[in-house]
């Protein structure tokens, strides 16, 4: 029996990502990564976070190694473990050791979902040791210039018994993300929705509207990749009222009057 | 007098006198009441109304006599109310009623003449057959009486044709704030019901009809809709941002404001008119074909729309009643052409088609102000021709309903609070403030602070009252900032921060604890009844949320069974000959959520106001959200307390405890809950403070502060607790508290409350309830987001 596990070759992108910068993204990132800081990018779902990494770690032609953080993340999840072949032992590298050790760009989304003491196994790779201790294998792997430890989160909406450690968070340099502007989000939503200028311009319409009800029980406003699914359904024929309604009427928000402001919102434009 | 005169006289003199010697029958004192109210009832309304009532009360005292007493002194001010000659309609549904359900009949006395201004004759019929059907309650039918149910409001709705205000209302403020930007609120339009064009904006506030009955399908919804966006437009297209400097045209005439003007632009250009009020609504059809223009480019479905409201509302177009002047005649054809693309009238028609050549999409508020400069003066130019008696009726009038609108929101309610649901209170005040004066009662400076402060507000009718206050407390020396007096007054003392001095105030603020009075169950059993199904959904789910008494752990010493993944990288780590890590055993170890949350809510006297036109009080509402969250969190198990606060001035922050955190929740926590009442101002930071002492005696790990808010933080008894120096010191009572671990969390019902609470409580911990009714559904949810 074989133990399959991904190989760094699998993480590195394929295709260039489509991603359009709005800001100095681009050029904190690179220099960050230059200087071998980790970086924290803070912002509302579906704004464009993971995307900007893989274009990052496409541009900077390092291989990606995302993490989708939970409550059950444990350290050795990270790390790696020990498995039973047949009567040997073979160790298997976790997420984190692959990246370290072949000095991938290792983005952990949505942070504030694992436990603090899972994250504590980040914070030697996140100061000037950036090393990576492995108790197991009794081993102490040392990143090389090329890795680098990306983390997401998204501020306006988590839970108080969910907060992020300030010793965490104090190992970061912060980027503030947000909704692309206007001139920026259309040309997004022609290009990754397919869609006609006219139709790209009304989304984003529609999009302004809904994000000026923040505060008014939507928890998020209406996302970028929302309004690109929406412009996708309608690129394979559905009816753009009813686009709408199925990628993001709905999703938004179970309040009913909500849901009704939102509908208004759409009729105004289809 | 002639002879038939007498004979009337005489049968109407043999007809009192049976039916009192009727009442008599039952009790004497209520047959003399009854004689004097039908001399009133006469006098007032005449005789057959009179006999009609007198007839209804003779058959209401069968029912209960002590009843009887309440619907006499009541029934003359109820009729009064009716509206247009239609008393005896309201009498023979009130005497139907006395069969149906008697114990309600004085509730629904006071209920009819409202309903009857909502229904026409045959809708008012219906829906007096349908309330109180099917085994309703005494207080179910009361409450749907008086609408202050959902059942009572659906049936109301039910009762009534085409779209009501009401029902489309919520999703129009969310609807008309993602279109201005800002928040406006939502108001009834003071003119006619049913018109054609009652939908505008005055900038702060969109009015809408309370019914729209144009298609009789779920296109008045629609036109809801329309009428909402392009009232919401004027906002959203500039028309109130008007520059009079960017005018063409010279002189200041046409060009520069008048200095040492408060009025918005729009008002000075329409003030230079001899009739303002005409101008404006001229200038408001001029903007309205800009705004319309506009909109239709941006929003290209709110564009169609608009065209099928405006198809809608021409076949609806009766003949068109003859319009008393000129002028307003000509501004009825402006709106026509503007419904329908004709009218007959061809200055009307000039007009509107020069507005649509000049006001296009790619235009500013500005071109309409020059076209509106340049045929403002010939409509005034109309005034001399019309009859010199009622030379501007419409227009003025509408000036007149709209100021009396304005009106209506504010300063009514303040007359409200202050004749009727004060009165009593003002009066035992007074009462008590005598008896100190006389030197019956012993009384402390705090005492002479507040009672100063309370006759400040509500000067007595003898003046001399408040120079006897002002001279006593001269003697008693109450000098404001006398900590000594302070202290010794018992209560807790808080320091305050001053931004202006960028310092705390020590020991400046007293905080006095006071248990909540205990109130009945009425409230809660009313509540229940309501929001029954929602409450006990809620139980459930919070239920799920809670963890389960026992979890189990991995990774330990010892347990009662082994961690199969541990036991082999264990032994992994064995045969590769390193030492193993021996904690291989799973345990089941109970487990409990550890979270205190005090609720805290402030029980300023603005809280007294209805929450929207029509609806319940936003105090009853903070009480039912509160109950109905306490019944979650007690499924849950958290542990909670509910604290009410208000207070007058620094001397005296009142704190009202309906639960601490070791009560128990039961019937008596439920009745204090209902016993909160609204009280005077809100200091926000003291309260805040001593409620964060609270929460540092608990034993969580999770601490949360949950402020229940109806506005900024002010405090009318002391001058410069408002503005930025209450926004600093809560600010500052709150940065405290985080620094001590606990959490702030603030539910606000200020539609205005994102313009500051996001620098006081930080992003995502707070929330606007825009639309107060449905708190009771929503702060639970918020709870839940943030402590699960």
């Amino acid at each position: 029996m074989q133990v399959k596990s991904p190989t760094i070759e699998d993480y590195f992108l394929k295709e260039k990502p489509y991603y359009l910068p709005v800001g100095d993204e681009v050029e904190v990132f690179e220099k960050a990564y230059r200087r071998q800081l980790p970086v924290m990018l803070a912002g509302p779902t579906g704004c464009g976070k993971t995307r900007f990494v893989e274009f990052m770690a496409y541009k900077l032609g390092r291989p990606l190694v995302t993490v989708a953080c939970h409550e059950d993340l444990t350290a050795s999840d990270l790390m790696g473990r020990f498995l039973l072949l047949g009567d040997e032992t073979v160790w298997c590298d976790g997420p984190l050791a692959t990246a370290v050790r072949h000095g991938a760009i290792v983005y952990l989304d949505e942070v504030v979902e694992a436990r603090n003491d899972t994250l504590v196994v980040i914070h030697p790779l996140s100061d000037h040791r950036r090393t990576l201790p492995m108790e197991k294998r009794g081993e102490v792997l040392q990143a090389p210039p090329e890795f680098m430890l990306v983390l997401s989160t998204n501020p306006g909406y988590q839970s108080l018994v969910k907060e992020l450690k300030p010793s965490t968070r104090q190992r970061f340099l912060w980027m503030d993300f947000d909704y692309p502007p206007e001139k920026e989000e259309i040309q997004i939503l022609r290009k990754e929705g397919e869609c006609k200028k006219a139709t790209a311009e009304s989304l984003v319409r529609i999009a302004q509207g809904v994000r000026r009800l923040r505060d008014r029980g939507l928890e998020e406003g209406l996302s970028t990749r929302l309004l690109v699914y929406a412009a996708q359904m309608m690129a394979e024929g559905l009816a753009p009222t009813r686009a709408c309604e199925v990628a993001f009427v709905r999703t938004l928000s179970d309040d009913l009057a909500l849901q009704d402001a939102i509908r208004a919102l759409v009729n105004d434009q289809f | 007098m002639t002879s038939s005169d007498w004979g009337q006289r005489l049968q109407r003199g043999r007809w009192l006198l049976r039916t009192a010697a009727q009442i008599a029958r039952r009790d004497r004192r209520l047959a003399a009441v009854w004689g004097q109210h039908m001399r009133i009832l006469h006098n007032e309304f005449g005789w057959e109304i009179a006999v009609q009532a007198g007839q209804l009360l003779a058959r209401f005292s069968e029912y209960s006599v002590a009843h009887s007493h309440d619907l006499l002194s009541d029934l003359s001010v109820q009729i009064a109310k009716v509206p247009g000659n239609r008393e005896q309609e309201f009498l023979s549904a009130l005497s139907a009623f006395i069969v149906r359900c008697p114990e309600s009949v004085v509730a629904a006395a006071s209920a009819f003449p409202d309903a009857m201004r909502k229904l026409d004759p045959a809708e008012f019929q219906t829906w007096c057959a349908s309330v109180g059907q099917g085994g309703s309650t005494l207080e179910s039918t009361s409450a749907q009486l008086k609408g202050e149910s959902e059942a009572g409001r659906g049936k109301l709705r039910e009762a009534q044709e085409g779209t009501a205000l009401q029902d489309v209302q919520a999703a129009l403020s969310h609807y008309v704030q993602a279109h201005a930007g800002r928040f406006l609120s939502i108001d009834a339009h003071p003119g006619p019901s049913l018109g054609r064009l009652c939908f505008s904006c005055d900038n702060h506030r969109v009015y809408l009809p309370e019914r729209i009955q144009i298609f009789g399908d779920e296109r008045d919804a629609l036109a809801y809709r329309v009428g909402a966006g392009i009232a919401a437009g004027f906002v959203e297209t500039g028309s109130f941002d008007l520059d009079l400097s960017r005018l063409g045209g010279e002189g200041p005439e046409r060009g520069q404001a008048p200095d040492g003007h408060d009025d918005s632009p729009l008002e000075q250009i329409c003030a230079r008119f001899i009739l303002p009020g005409a101008a404006q609504l001229l200038f408001e059809r001029l903007e309205r074909v800009r705004v319309c223009a506009v909109l239709s480019q941006r929003y290209p479905g709110l564009g169609r729309d608009i065209l099928l409201l405006k198809v809608g509302m021409t076949q609806c177009l009766g003949e068109g009643q003859k319009q008393p002047t000129a002028i307003d005649e000509l501004l009825d054809q402006m709106d026509l052409f503007w419904i329908s693309g004709d009218c007959a009238d061809p200055l009307a028609q000039a007009w509107m088609k020069e507005a649509e050549r000049r006001l296009k999409a790619d235009q500013f508020v500005e071109a309409t102000a020059e076209l509106f400069l340049e045929l403002a003066p010939k409509l005034m130019d109309l005034l001399e021709e019309v009859d010199p008696v009622k030379p501007f009726a419409k227009a003025e009038e509408m000036d007149l309903s709209r100021r009396r609108s304005g009106e209506k929101a504010v300063d009514r309610r303040m007359r409200e609070i202050h004749s009727d649901l004060l009165e009593e209170d003002i009066q035992s005040r007074m009462e008590s403030i005598r008896a100190v004066l006389e030197g019956r009662k012993p009384v402390n400076d705090t005492e002479y602070a507040e009672m100063e402060a309370f006759l400040s507000r509500n000067p007595p009718p003898d003046g001399g009252l408040v120079d006897q206050v002002e001279r006593v407390a001269v003697e008693h020396q109450v000098v404001d900032g006398d900590e000594a007096a302070l202290s010794a007054q018992g209560g807790f003392l808080y320091k305050e921060w001053d931004e202006e001095i960028g310092d705390y105030r020590p020991q400046w603020v007293r905080v006095v604890e006071h248990p909540a009075l205990a109130g009945n169950l009425d409230f809660y059993n009313r509540t229940r009844a309501e929001q029954g199904r929602h409450i006990e959904s809620l139980r459930r789910r919070f239920e799920a949320l809670r963890p389960e008494a026992f979890r189990r752990v991995r990774a330990q010493l010892q347990g009662d069974a082994l961690d199969l993944d541990r036991v082999i990288s264990a032994r992994i780590d064995h045969r590769a000959g390193r030492t193993p890590d021996e904690r291989y055993y799973r345990q089941t170890r109970r487990v409990s959520r550890s979270v205190a949350v005090a609720f805290l809510v402030d029980l300023s006297s603005s809280t007294n106001e209805p929450a929207r036109f029509g609806g319940k009080r936003i105090i009853d509402v903070e009480k039912e959200a509160l109950l109905v969250t306490a019944e979650a969190l007690d499924a849950l198990g958290d542990s909670f307390a509910i604290y009410g606060f208000s207070g007058f001035s620094r001397e005296e922050v009142a704190f009202y405890t309906a639960k601490e955190f070791e009560t128990p929740y039961s019937d008596a926590v439920r009745a204090k809950i209902g016993g909160l009442t609204f009280k005077m101002e809100n200091r926000d930071g003291a309260a805040i403070r001593h409620v964060g002492t609270k929460l540092l005696k608990q034993d969580a790990q999770t601490r949360v502060l949950f402020l229940l808010s109806d506005g900024k933080p002010l405090d009318c008894g002391c001058p410069q607790y408002k503005d930025e120096y209450a926004q600093g010191d809560t600010r500052m009572a709150l940065r405290e508290l985080r620094q001590k671990g606990i959490q702030a969390l603030c539910v606000t019902v200020d539609p205005h409350g994102g313009d500051y609470l996001s620098e006081l409580y930080g992003k995502g911990n707070y929330t606007v309830v825009d639309d107060v009714e449905r708190l009771p559904t929503q702060l639970p949810q918020f709870y839940q987001r943030l402590t699960t």
